[in-house]
Parts: C-alpha cells; structure tokens; sequence
C-alpha cells in the first residue's frame, strides 16, 4: 500500500486501526463507567449506602461533638458525619470528615477532608447552580449563607442537572451553629462492618448527656463470602476490570504483531550498527506516529459521538486513563523488547 | 588483520547445550579473500557472526586490527559493526517500507553526515553496482539479484574495512549468483577484506583461501 508515493507497511496499518478501534471502546467504557460512579453517588444522596440516622434530644452541652468527634477519630476511620440544615429553599447539609468518604463529582477547588471540615471556620462547599452568588474578597471567594460569610472552598456538580448542582455542603461547626445540638444526624461509613461500632461509640458517648434515638440499623446481617462476591458492586467492578484487562491485551497484542512484522527492519539496523538510542529513535517515529494517530482518530470519533448520545460524555480523565492503557502499555513493552535485543544475540 | 585464539562458542543450558565453535584458531590478512565452508551445523555461520561482533562468545581472543575484542562489552561490538564491517546475508535483509536510497543510505544516518556527502555516497555506491536507476524502487519491486545488489550497496557506502557475507548467493539463481560472486571479487581487488561464508564450491572457488569447518573446529585450509 502507498501514500503520496511513500510504502506504507501492512502493520502500520494494523496498528492505527486497532488504536482507533481500542481507544474508541476504552474512552467508551471508561467514560461510561465514571458516569456510572457519579450516577451512583447522587442516587445514594452523598452517601455510600452505609448509612443511619439518629436524633438528639435534651442535651444541653453544645460542645459535647468537639470531644466526641476527637475520641471517634482516634477509633474509626473513613467515616462521615451529616446534619441537615432545615432550609425550605435550599438542601444545605454540614459535615465532619475522617478519613476516605464519598467525594462528589468537583468542578473546581476540593471537598472537605478532617481539617477542613472540623475547623471553626465556616467553610462551604457549593453545588454549581450557586456559582452567581459568590463574592470575591481578598483574593478568596465568600457564599453568604443567612448571614454568615462562609469561604468557599469549592464547587462541585454534573454536566447534567443533578441534585448535587444545587446542594451545599458546609463544616460541621458551622452547620450546628444553624441547627443546634438537639437535631437529626446521619453518620455514614466506607466499611459495612463499622456500621454499628460507629453507632455504639456514638450511643454511649452522649450516656447522661441526653437523649439518643438511632434507627433500627438494617445492615445488621453480617456480609457472607458468597453475597459479598455476588454483590451487584462486585459483579460490577470485575467487569469493569475484565474489560480493561481485554483492552490492555488488545494493545500488548497488536504491539507484538507490528514488532514481528518489523523484524527485517530490525535486523537491518543491527546490521548497521545503530546504537541503543538511534533503534530507540527510529522505533519512536513509526509506532508512536501510528498509534498516536489512531488514538486520536478514536478520540475524535467517540467525541462525536458524545456529541450525539447523551450517555457518553468523555471528560479529560477519560481519555488520559485510555492514553495510558493503550499508548503506554504498548511503550512499555516496546521498551522491554528493545532492551531484551539489546542483551540479546543476533 | 583478524586474528582467532582458541575460540569457543555454546548455545543453550545444561543437556540442551550444543557447541557451536570449540576452540576455532585461524587469521586472515588485510586485503584476503577467503570463503569460510563446512555443512550444515559446522558453526561457519557462528564464526562470522563473532567476526562481525554480531555474537559474543565464551572463551578464547579475538584480534581485530592488532586490538582484542572485549566481547562482553555490546557497545563496542555494535561500534565495530558500525564503523568497520559491512555485512551482506542471504535474505538481504532490507527494510520494506525503505526505497533503495533510503535502504543503502540507513548506515550512515547518525554519522553525521550532511545531506550531500550522503547522497554523493549512496549514488556513487548504486552506481558501481549497476543500480541506480533503482532509487526509488522499494524492495519488493526488485529481482533477487538487484536485492542483494542493494545489501551490498548498504554494506560498503560506509565504507568499511571488513565485508563479510553469509550464503551471499543462497537465495539466487546462477547466473545472478557469478553476478554477486563478482561483485565481491572487484570489491576485493579493490583493497577491501572478504569473507564469504558459503556452501557454493564456485563462490569459495574465486576466493584466495578456503578454510573448512567441521563441528566447530577449523578441519583444514586451501
């Protein structure tokens, strides 16, 4: 086959095909499984799905969370702490972090970690439909919640509209400043089994302080081996692996097929006595010219696509983590093939 | 010019071992001729891949130019290979999707070279060999001979010292074959060193010296 006079080797060929054809699919599947985690997240409302209500009542020690939170922290990790603020207009809801929780989708700026979240000041992470409202102030931004300046440490949201867009997230402190002590919480935790220690440590702290009502916790059972692996989650995720696996295959695959078709050249070079670097060179300018190139037809295409379909919508990490299962499986083995001739013999 | 102390050469681990040069001492002058034969297996293959620094081996001295080889080292090796030794193989082993020019010019793209030096080089080589009118003709639309024409081309534009040739001839009919046999002799009359490995009694006969291999050692000289 030749171009503008120039021999184009059948591998070349195989190779910028199977680019388009993987990094479309990749792009696709990576796209859609990010938009399924998202999906996810909204519809558990922020939560993990591990999570329980519980009401105080009559207690008159408004600082008693500051002491609990510290013992909790030292005890668990990877839990949350919610309080809804009772706003007719707006879902505001404050929160205590500790260690790995849900993160929503962000736009700009980061979600509450433990220090942003315990700190006295009040601190606000807004949904994207709360942007206008933001005032500039010293080079920091403000939300004006009621009256109190909180900083806005950042914006979080979907593409599409979504409950998240018009949520707002603040410190804890600050939220209990709106709610008082004496209200409704719901801690959320990353492992379903440290549901109830939370819970008891919780229910046992405010012994004498006043009133605890926690709901009946309806992840009780404990998880069996054979329901934790037929877990939707699960299924879910293997798949998701299965696919990359396949995909990263195809790379290694069609890499070894365009480095067996190449041979001839190879040994040419060698006859040559082209030094490690200048075979490096050469290799560089036909596979990364090719692959590169159908990555980037593959990209054009499923953005073409996403323009259409409502259900692709390729972000920038999308196609950096396809970038690295296509192109840089395939430099890799490139790489270890080139220093396994190195080392090796004619 | 190149010299060869008790060299020896094995492939392969523990009962799959095989021996393929036990202990080859032989020398050839600056400026000689000489056909390197032996039957299938004898380790004549072997012999010039060392000689090429395309192989390293496991014991014994090489000499090249008054200079002994260090074998372990790959890179001077590959620099041997580069500035001084041309080699020729029997599949040609030119690059597909490079016309002629560009297969003849591959050993001197990192010399250094400016673009003119290179095509006077190439240009004065293909002419030499009857091809130029093949510049931009890619391999697969060349005869047999004109490949190997070609891989001669690419061996001696840099001008090297040492040509060696493996079964230069194997993939050619006879005509073609005396074709290639005197291409070889002009270019060693012409000062270069020749060693041609080769099953062909009329290759081996233009030669000044015929050494013979048998199971990895030396077995005789003509």
């Amino acid at each position: 086959m030749k171009i503008a006079g120039k021999r184009i080797p059948k591998g070349n060929a195989l190779v910028f095909i199977s680019f388009a054809a993987i990094s479309l699919c990749l792009i696709m599947v990576i796209s859609l499984s990010r938009q399924e985690k998202i999906n996810n997240i909204i519809r558990k409302g922020l939560f993990t799905g591990h999570e329980k209500w519980f009401e105080i009542s009559e207690c008159e020690d408004e600082s008693c969370w500051d002491r609990i939170l510290t013992g909790l922290t030292e005890k668990h990790d990877d839990f949350a702490l919610y309080v809804d603020l009772p706003d007719p207009e707006i879902s505001v809801r404050g929160i205590y972090v500790s260690g790995e929780v849900v993160i929503p989708p962000m736009i700009s700026g980061k979600y509450f970690d433990e220090t942003s979240s315990g700190s006295s000041k009040p601190t606000v992470v807004l949904g994207k439909e709360y942007e206008s409202n933001i005032i500039s102030r010293d080079g920091k931004k403000y939300y004006d919640y009621h009256e109190t300046q909180c900083e806005v440490i950042g914006i979080m949201g979907t593409q599409k509209d979504s409950r998240i867009n018009h949520m707002i997230v603040m410190d804890f402190k600050n939220a209990l400043n709106f709610t008082g002590i004496n209200t409704d919480y719901t801690y959320d935790v990353k492992d379903k089994e440290d549901l109830a220690d939370v819970g008891q440590y919780i229910n046992e702290s405010f012994q004498g302080m006043g009133q605890l009502f926690m709901s009946q916790n309806s992840y009780s059972g404990a998880t069996t081996f054979v329901s934790f692996l037929f877990s939707e989650e699960v299924i879910m995720d293997t798949v998701y692996i299965m696919m990359l696996i396949s995909f990263v295959v195809s790379t290694v695959l069609v890499t070894f097929i365009w480095l067996r078709n190449r041979e001839t050249l190879f040994k040419s070079w060698d006859l040559c006595g082209f030094r490690f670097l200048e075979k490096v060179n050469e290799i560089a300018k036909r596979y990364y010219i090719i692959s590169f190139g159908g990555f980037i037809f593959g990209l054009i295409i499923i953005l073409c696509l996403g323009n259409n379909m409502d259900a692709v919508n390729v972000s920038v990490i999308d196609v950096i983590q396809s970038f690295a299962f296509t192109i840089g499986i395939g430099t890799t083995i490139l790489v270890c093939s080139l220093i396994r001739r190195l080392f090796s013999k004619i | 010019m190149i010299e060869m102390k008790n060299v020896y050469k094995s492939f392969g681990k523990n009962n799959g071992r095989v021996e393929a040069l036990r202990g080859v001492n032989l020398s050839i002058a600056d400026g000689e001729m000489v056909s390197i034969m032996g039957k299938s297996g004898s380790g004549k293959s072997t012999l010039l891949n060392i000689i090429g620094g395309m192989m390293s081996f496991d014991s014994g001295e090489y000499i090249y130019d008054g200079k002994s080889i260090d074998y372990k080292n790959h890179k001077k090796l590959v620099e041997l290979r580069r500035n001084d030794i041309g080699v020729v193989v029997q599949y040609f082993a030119l690059a597909e999707d490079l016309n002629v020019y560009n297969n003849v010019a591959l050993p001197l793209k990192y010399k250094g070279y400016s673009g003119r030096k290179v095509k006077k080089l190439v240009m004065e080589v293909l002419e030499e060999l009857g091809i130029s009118d093949k510049v931009k003709a890619y391999p697969n639309e060349l005869s047999g001979g004109q490949k190997q024409r070609v891989a001669i081309a690419r061996a001696i534009v840099k001008q090297p010292k040492l040509i060696l040739a493996d079964e230069p001839t194997g993939a050619l009919d006879a005509a073609t074959g005396e074709e290639v046999q005197r291409i070889f002799k002009k270019l060693n009359d012409s000062g270069k060193t020749v060693i041609i490995v080769t099953h062909d009694e009329k290759v081996a006969s233009i030669c000044d010296r015929i050494i013979h291999i048998k199971d990895g050692v030396v077995d005789n000289e003509v």
